[in-house]
């Protein structure tokens, strides 16, 4: 560098590039944003791959990525105070049904049951190999009569985490299939590894869901490392069942495919600790993941409590939360925590309003994040920096 | 020959103190020297380490020509101080730069061992820490620096950093676009 540029003989600018690093890596993604007007050799220096890889690996900044309602043509990511941070564009023509799986990875189906797999980083969209339904393919639910002839599917994607190869699940079934005719007409579900080519085929996995599992869009299948949970369909349980656990069964009703063996298995789920509760717990509840537990969401009227798998070897259930918020969660049956802060507050997605609320434990109140009307949501965990390295803003 | 023979025992006396001191004396570029523990520099600097084992340690001050004697004073202020503190393992096995290893906060008395200094006797020191392999001290000081920058506008770094501003108004407009996800609520 010409010392020429450096201004009045200063020592600092001459600090060596090793010791800049060493101080410009400590500082927030968006800081080094900033400093990267300071001058080319700073730019130069946090701009390397290197610097990169070295900030990713020492910040961990927690965003939201999300469509806003009516708009078909972008996902933002967010931060905490709702300012979008990236914008990437993507084109969802009106026909298709589609799930954010992450802010990189967008998930498209079709109404005939074709599916395919959009990266808007890098601008690619995979098709996966179609099957033909009966009927169409509704991610929603709904309760038409009329409809009962039909199959519907569901496509969740997920990585192995100990490969790094991306797989999607597909589940076939009726679309009400209830529990009388359940024997014949079983979910299905086949698994697909995404290989970056056009030769990915289904295969139809060893074993199935051993009920029928909720195949909504919204609480319909939740990642939690290498593992999708399913919990089961409000249409699914029977007297019987329900009779079996006011007598202190344990009656499995989380069903999760692993997606390195490509098994299922299933786990009861937590028992409330009074039994007049049972009731709503296996039908008002659903699941998410929160740093990186798989939780129950029991939504029983005055309060939300979160259930969080503490022990999956023992299937221990902890109920670490129990948000007291009436007024705001009243009929928001897709209320869905997405996201456990730092400081220990809790990102929570009200699917029917389409916003964000943070809730404080230690105070127990909610506060509305100031963000557009938003579609689809999901947490995005990582530095800012690679996010805006990975394409430039649009 | 008494004399001599006695001469000669105060020589091996003294050359055998010598092995056995446990402090190095260090010279500064301005020739002024320093002594400090020998075994917070070893543990401390592997710059320092590496000349008390290889035995180019002079007694009469090891040259470190790179080093004013403002920023050698705070560097052996550092070690004395640190010989005096319980040394936590951290510090042995940790290393610096283009790694992943989390930071280790500073303790409240190096924070302070920092603060007090003004931003050339700290600027001064993080090269000399640099210059002296001090894995510690230069991650001390590099959080105070990084500290320093947090909030400040690119013009006030600047000023701090004194950093001449070398792109052309047009490319700064440019860059500033890229970048209008870093200024958003400006």
């Amino acid at each position: 560098m010409d010392s020429s540029n450096l201004g009045c003989g200063s020592t600092y600018a001459f600090l060596p590039n090793e010791v800049l690093f060493d101080i410009l890596v400590r500082l927030p993604g968006k800081d080094i944003g900033r400093l990267r007007t300071i001058c080319q050799r700073w730019r130069d220096l946090t701009s390397d791959p290197i610097f990169i890889k070295a900030h990713a690996a020492r910040h961990r900044d927690q965003f939201i990525a999300a469509s806003f309602r009516g708009d078909r043509e972008h996902i933002h990511v967010m931060d905490l105070s709702g300012r979008v941070v990236k914008r990437l564009p993507i084109r969802i023509s009106e026909s298709k049904h589609y799930l954010l799986y992450s802010f990189d990875l967008v998930g498209l189906a079709d109404v005939d049951g074709g599916c395919s797999l959009i990266d808007p980083v890098a601008g690619a969209t995979t098709h996966l190999p179609k099957m033909v339904l009966k009927g169409s393919t509704n991610w929603e639910f709904c309760y038409d009569d009329d409809k009962k002839e039909l199959e519907r599917c569901v496509f969740r994607a997920g990585r192995v985490d100990s490969t790094g190869e991306s797989k999607v699940l597909r589940i076939v079934c009726r679309a009400y299939a209830d529990v009388d005719d359940f024997d014949e007409h079983h979910p299905v579900s086949s698994v697909l590894t995404i290989n970056g080519g056009d030769g990915a085929q289904w295969r139809e996995t060893r074993s199935h869901p051993a009920f029928l599992v909720n195949m909504d869009c919204m609480d319909g299948g939740v990642v939690v490392g290498s593992t999708i949970h399913f919990f089961w369909s409000r249409l699914y349980p029977t007297a019987t069942q329900m009779q079996l656990m006011r007598d202190g069964v344990d009656v499995d009703f989380i069903s999760s495919f692993d997606l390195a063996a490509e098994e299922w298995t299933s786990i009861p789920g937590p028992r409330p600790l009074d039994d007049s509760k049972l009731y709503s717990m296996c039908y008002d509840s659903s699941l998410a993941e929160l740093d990186g537990y798989l939780v129950v969401v029991h939504h029983g009227g005055e309060t939300m409590d979160l259930w969080f798998l503490a022990d999956i070897g023992n299937r221990l259930w902890e109920k670490k939360y129990s948000i007291c918020a009436e007024s705001v969660l009243q009929n928001e049956v897709h209320a869905k925590p997405l996201l456990l802060l730092d400081d220990g507050r809790i990102v929570i997605f009200l699917g029917v309003k389409g916003l964000l609320l943070l809730y404080d434990p230690t105070t127990n109140m909610v506060s509305e994040m100031e963000t557009r009307c938003l579609g689809k949501v999901t947490p995005y965990v990582g530095s800012l920096l690679s996010l805006q390295s990975d394409a430039k803003m649009v | 020959m008494e004399v001599d023979k006695g001469k000669g025992e105060a020589e091996e006396t003294r050359k055998v103190a010598e092995a056995d001191r446990d402090t190095v004396t260090l010279k500064s570029s301005d020739g002024k020297l320093f002594e400090v523990s020998k075994e917070a520099a070893a543990r401390l600097s592997t710059v320092l380490a590496g000349m008390i084992a290889g035995g180019s340690i002079d007694d009469n001050g090891t040259d470190l020509k790179q080093i004013g004697s403002e920023a050698l004073e705070n560097v052996v202020d550092y070690c004395n101080k640190h010989a005096n503190s319980i040394p936590s393992a951290a510090l042995i096995s940790s290393s610096i730069s283009f790694n992943t290893a989390p930071f280790k906060e500073p303790e409240e008395w190096e924070r302070k061992f920092v603060d007090r200094l003004s931003h050339d006797a700290l600027f001064d020191l993080v090269e000399a820490a640099n210059f002296l392999g001090m894995e510690r001290l230069l991650d001390v000081t590099c959080h105070k620096i990084s500290e320093m920058m947090k909030g400040k506008s690119p013009d006030q770094i600047r000023e701090v950093f004194n950093i001449k501003n070398d792109y052309t108004k047009e490319e700064l407009e440019e860059i500033r676009q890229e970048l209008a996800w870093a200024f958003y609520d400006d």
